[in-house]
């Protein structure tokens, strides 16, 4: 679980839906690959066979909280406000990988890019942009509320 | 609830877009519900589904596969509509997502089951324009708001 240096994404423990998927994680330093293994539960078109689009796409959008959690702290936590998924390649009925890249991280807003891949990583499958805030509990400013200049609050 | 192939005259009953014609759609239990002849699918709550367990309610993972399987029927209702217009029959082939944006304006409430609705804005060649938006109790009151597009192939099969 937590070991000391290798903060786990936590919700890969407490989210039951990551548990449905059965998505797991590697952590080198502060970066992560989201693994997906492949099962029959998955698959959204039987004929290919191909993962559901949704799968892939809840898949990346995991990879990304996940790396979220690794970068901002193990108790940080992120809900997601959009992301959008360019499908490049069927995902077939094998292991998935992920690798979130954050572009900015600021102190409520973060931005997103991730890739899926199967058996050539060189081969992207999928591809994510997203954007996701700070639960408002966590965050300097409200969300929905004024914005607070100069705040003495602790910053990431 | 419907069946989608008691809806069908022409070939879309064995796209892989019926309701739990496939293996993640038949994981997430999710059906057809009739909402005035659009193509409309519910997600029931399942504790095993939650995301967040701090929100309780559904995963937007379960969000975005129930609108992407709603936007995937929306094409198949738009084939539908067509055929009845153009009085010809017109079967489609396979489907694949292109690109899927999804705005998640608010998590899905506890213990909710979430309903999402898609309409086909268009068809262009080989590229369908799907909009959906994802509920538990009115559209007017969005949990998500879809813009997706999906490469099809298609054929008129009688003039």
């Amino acid at each position: 679980m937590n070991d000391a240096g290798s903060p786990h994404p936590a919700l890969l423990e407490t989210w039951p839906y990551a548990h449905f998927l059965g998505m797991r994680a590697q952590i080198d330093g502060t970066e992560l690959t989201g693994v997906l293994p492949f099962s029959q539960h998955l698959i959204g078109n039987p004929i290919l066979p191909a993962l559901h689009g949704g799968v892939v796409a809840a898949f990346l959008e995991l990879t990304a909280l996940a790396q979220l959690s690794v970068r901002a702290g193990p108790t940080s936590s992120w809900r997601t406000v959009d992301t959008t998924v360019d499908y490049l390649r069927p995902a077939r009925a094998v292991d998935s990988y992920a690798r979130a890249e954050v572009l900015r991280m600021g102190r409520r807003v973060a931005s997103i890019r991730a890739i899926l891949w199967q058996s050539n990583p060189a081969h992207p499958v999928a591809a994510m942009r997203g954007n996701f805030v700070l639960n408002p509990a966590q965050s300097l400013s409200r969300f929905d509320g004024p914005i607070k200049t100069g705040s003495t609050g602790s910053s990431l | 609830m419907t069946d989608l192939s008691d809806q069908s005259p022409g070939g879309f009953a064995t796209t892989p877009n019926g309701a739990r014609s496939t293996p993640q759609s038949a994981a997430l239990e999710i059906d057809i519900v009739d909402v005035g002849g659009q193509a409309a699918m519910r997600v029931p709550f399942r504790a095993e589904l939650v995301g967040d367990p701090a929100d309780g309610g559904l995963a937007t993972g379960v969000i975005t596969t129930l609108l992407d399987q709603c936007c995937g029927m929306s094409v198949s209702v738009y084939y539908q509509k067509r055929a009845e217009v153009d009085r010809r029959e017109m079967r489609m082939g396979g489907m694949a997502t292109l690109d899927f944006r999804i705005d998640f304006l608010r998590p899905a409430r506890p213990g909710r089951a979430v309903i999402g609705t898609a309409v086909c804005e268009h068809v262009n060649g080989d590229v369908a324009v799907t909009r959906a938006v994802a509920f538990e109790d009115s559209a007017e009151d969005p949990i998500a708001l879809v813009q997706a597009a999906f490469m099809i192939s298609s054929q008129t099969v009688s003039a």
